[in-house]
């Protein structure tokens, strides 16, 4: 059965107009992936219109490939401008970058795509085996269990992104907020459309998320203005050799484990994934020491990981709808344009999809590993283009992407409106992938907590008596109080300190 | 005084405050409609609420700044240029409905290129063109999105 399904998949996605999108996908990923500024969201929330003229099956698996690509090519301009092209390179840069300057930055890129490769594939196999399972179990949830998991996924991407906890949640319920405009799903009343037509349908998803992640990134670089660098390193030699792969291998397969897992929760994604994996890694080294210096032990940590996120994500997004991370929130733009409601039914109505899904993943690696070890050199050559061309090229892309989903101007200026939103939001240290969040699960949090309402009679009680709500509600205290425990704990350590010392 | 209006988070947090009372009573103006179980103004009221906690939270962390003589550290940024991109968006959504996609998207990247210094007209003008045609045969023609 599994077999015959993936056979047919195969089926699809060879077809010679689909593998061209992937492969398309997947060189525009590494691109957006490798330029600082330009980040694999934003390469997914850009190319998220175009997936609109085509088959569902081939515009997603696109997205598949732009989002493998681009949490690759992160590595590339991490190893050698020691920025990290999207946020999920963070930790590649620690030992990619002294390692580029030695003048092996050839070989850091190698290493960077190998494990990459082998990360992505490890979480594609966990997708493939552990999604049916979790769709089956996601049948039985009901709104009790839908809201609880929202809300916990709400607190996992606060806790990760930004420096503070609340201002993570304040970003989350903002988002929400703007999901109520419009109007009610339920009743048909209009809410805070203050008598605007054009406001009666809401905000559009698919401008909101171009807004906050092509608009207002462009916004921001020209407000800092950091994007002068130069790239100076030859590019040769990348492939290592056999035996310089099989040292990494427990690295990289750990690393690809942990990403997985990691993607897997709902809200977390790839920098905290290599951060954790990096970590791991220099623990349980002989030579901890090195780490940052430029070994190819904290590339393959790192890179493994990140990767190893993009499988993993999709679980939730797939089973349940509630994304793994701030791309597979905007990649359910797609699924919306195309009318497809991801969730336990999409694998019982939809389950050619699914499988087209599973089979681009694992593709998609197959040609991130051709074309990063073969394009390096060329991708390195693009990282020197100029940022004042490329940006307002990329503003102009943001515009017409807009455009295209209704073909009304208000559109754009839903997008502009979040871009400035974003920004502004950024002058307060408000993260905006929380935000994203938010506006993905609001219509979801807001149904299932009136329906669980509705069971229970008005009574909150009931989010406390189910057993699977429970447990996420606990975790979700938990984590919002983590950094009050964790301060008082090293308060308490540095006291007792100061007294054994006295 | 002056080092009260400097801090973001009293300023950030107080404005976020300010919003969602006034969310929140907006929310109660929804009309209920006639359904069993919750009302339209529900869930608006129930997040108004929970923001209206959390930014408590950061206007008192404001505060205890103040207090400490501590400041939230924030890159500087070039406001100006960014209030001209803006400016200059709005203009390109009023624009482009009356002077096509093709006119306005080249007037618009060669002036966004001039704020961002990228090189002499004689540089700036091809490529401002060479962009514009491309993305709109690209899209366009390419994927039959019909651009004015």
């Amino acid at each position: 059965m599994l077999v015959e399904q993936i056979l047919s998949a195969v089926g699809v996605i060879f077809e010679p107009y689909s593998l061209l999108l992937l492969a398309a996908g997947v060189a525009l990923g590494i691109l957006f992936g490798a330029i600082p500024g330009l980040t694999a969201t934003m390469g997914v929330a850009l190319l998220i219109p175009l997936t609109f003229v085509l088959e569902p099956a081939a515009g997603i698996v696109m997205l598949v490939g732009i989002y493998c690509g681009g949490i690759y090519g992160g590595s590339i301009s991490a190893v050698l401008v020691s920025i990290p092209g999207t946020p999920s390179g963070m930790m590649t840069t620690l030992d990619g970058y002294p390692m580029g300057q030695r003048g092996e930055a050839g070989k850091a890129i190698g290493y960077a795509t190998i494990s990459s490769f082998i990360g992505g594939i490890i979480s594609a196999i966990i997708l493939i085996f552990a999604a049916p399972y979790l769709a089956k179990i996601a049948l039985q949830f009901g709104p009790v269990e839908y809201f609880a998991i929202a809300v916990f996924g709400l607190s996992i991407i606060s806790s990760v992104s930004g420096d503070s906890f609340v201002k993570g949640m304040i970003s989350g319920v903002i988002g929400m907020m703007v999901t109520v405009v419009g109007m009610d799903y339920v009743t048909s009343t209009p809410r805070f459309t203050f008598g605007t037509v054009a406001l009666l349908a809401g905000f559009t998803f698919i401008p909101t998320m171009i807004g906050l992640f092509g608009m207002r990134e462009f916004l921001l670089q020209v407000g800092t203005e950091n994007y002068k660098y130069q790239v100076e390193q030859k590019v040769d030699k990348v492939i290592p050799s056999l035996s310089e792969i099989k040292k990494l291998m427990s690295i990289t397969i750990r690393g690809g484990l942990l990403g997985t897992f990691v993607g897997a929760l709902p809200g977390a994604g790839g920098p905290i994934a290599s951060f954790i994996s990096y970590d791991s890694a220099r623990k349980s080294s002989k030579h901890p020491e090195k780490f940052g210096t430029g070994i190819p032990d904290g590339i393959a940590a790192s890179e493994s990981a990140n990767n190893g996120v993009t499988g993993g994500a999709l679980i939730p997004m797939l089973t349940l709808g509630v994304p793994g991370d701030g791309v597979t929130a905007v990649m359910l733009g797609a699924f919306m344009v195309h009318n497809l409601r991801p969730g336990p039914m999409l694998f019982q109505n939809n389950a050619d999809l699914v499988f087209s899904i599973y089979v681009g993943l694992v593709l998609a690696n197959v040609l991130m590993l051709i074309f990063g070890l073969m394009g390096a050199k060329l991708f390195a050559r693009i990282l020197n283009l100029p940022m004042e061309i490329l940006l307002p090229f990329i503003s102009v892309l943001t515009i017409v992407g807009s455009y295209a989903i209704r073909n009304n101007p208000v559109d754009i200026a839903i997008m502009i409106g979040f871009g400035l939103l974003g920004y502004l939001m950024s002058e307060l240290k408000l993260p905006a992938i929380p935000m994203v969040l938010g506006i993905v699960l609001g219509p979801m949090a807001e149904a299932n907590l009136r329906g669980a309402l509705l069971i229970s009679k008005g009574s909150w009680l009931i989010f406390l008596t189910e057993p699977i709500s429970l447990i996420l509600l606990i975790l979700t205290v938990v984590l919002g109080a983590w950094p009050f425990l964790s301060g008082a704990l090293r308060k308490k350590q540095e006291l007792e300190g100061n007294t054994t010392s006295e | 005084m002056n080092k009260w209006f400097k801090n973001r988070d009293f300023i950030g947090g107080s404005i976020l405050l300010i919003f969602s009372v006034w969310f929140y009573f907006t929310a109660q103006t929804i009309p209920k409609g006639n359904v069993s179980g919750m009302p339209p103004s529900f869930f608006p009221s129930f997040l108004a609420i929970i923001l209206g906690i959390l930014s408590f939270i950061v206007v008192i962390k404001g505060i205890k700044q103040i207090l400490a003589g501590s400041q939230l550290k924030i890159e500087r940024k070039n406001h100006k240029n960014v209030f001209l991109l803006f400016l200059l968006l709005i203009a390109y959504l009023f624009a482009f409905q009356y002077l096509g996609f093709i006119v306005t998207t080249i007037i618009y990247l060669i002036l966004v290129m001039l704020l961002l210094k990228a090189g002499k007209l004689v540089k700036i003008v091809p490529i401002s063109i060479i962009i514009t045609l491309a993305v709109y045969y690209i899209f366009g023609v390419g994927f039959k999105i019909p651009l004015p």
